[in-house]
């Protein structure tokens, strides 16, 4: 039930705060390129990475807070629903060079930036450990 | 703009959970080395969105069923850190599998949930 109730309100934080990332951005951005759910996805992706090699790794958080940040908030935050929309929607616009494009960036920046995230999370960690240890001696 | 508020925390409080649980029990019954329940959840939301786009809803309503749930139940996140997960043990084959279904499915099944939309 507290798990539930975390998941749930951890969900609504970041699926609100993908809708105002998109809407602020699509004040920038103009209406025919998706510019906002590529940013809340590419940005998520880095976050997760981080989180899952360094912040969920500390013991500082228990599984239930966990699971709340990760599954909760990040997976809310980013979609791959609205992403599979959009692209099929430049398509049927005829934008295929801009369809090809979101497609291209989401597929490459997504993969850059979770491995980056979860790169230097596993570094930043290793690092931390060895602190850790040199402080034990 | 305080009823998108409501309608999307609506949305998001169960589509962020249905994909907790959901996941939760794909995984304790595929014990297969390679993310499935994200698989299954990803190709199953963007199939459900094609679908409910065409419906023709209230635009709250819109709002609860598409930015709120099916954009929680969704994830851009998980299925990119999996995949960096499966290359960091070298599961090169995996990798690719995985994105080419993925990014596959979703295209495909969007399409087909728009189909089914528009001839009901």
């Amino acid at each position: 039930m507290k798990r539930f109730l975390m998941i749930g309100v951890a969900g609504m934080a970041g699926a609100l705060c993908r809708y105002f990332v998109g809407m602020g951005i699509g004040v920038f951005g103009g209406a025919d390129f998706p510019l906002g759910t590529l940013i809340v996805n590419l940005s998520g992706c880095f976050v997760l990475g981080f989180f899952t090699t360094y912040l969920f790794r500390l013991t500082i958080l228990n599984t239930d807070l966990v699971i709340a940040i990760g599954t909760g908030f990040l997976g809310a935050y980013t979609t791959f629903s609205t992403f599979s929309l959009e692209t099929v929607r430049l398509f049927e616009s005829g934008d295929a060079i801009l369809a090809v494009t979101y497609l291209g960036l989401s597929f490459l920046g997504g993969n850059l930036l979770a491995w980056l995230g979860f790169t230097l999370g596993e570094r930043r960690f290793v690092r931390k450990r060895e602190a850790v240890k040199e402080g034990d001696l | 703009m305080w009823m998108d508020v409501i309608s999307i925390a609506i949305g998001a409080f169960f589509g962020a959970n249905a994909r907790y649980w959901l996941s939760t029990w794909i995984k304790s019954r595929v014990k297969w080395d390679f993310p499935m329940a994200t698989l299954i959840i990803n190709s199953a939301g963007a199939f459900v969105l094609g679908f409910v786009v065409q419906l023709q809803l209230s635009f709250d309503w819109n709002l609860l069923l598409t930015t709120g749930f099916l954009g929680a139940f969704t994830t851009f996140s998980t299925f990119k850190l999996e995949s960096v997960q499966l290359h960091a043990e070298r599961k090169w084959k995996k990798v690719i599998l995985y994105q080419v279904v993925t990014y596959s499915a979703g295209l495909a099944l969007v399409v087909a949930g728009m189909f089914l939309g528009s001839v009901l």
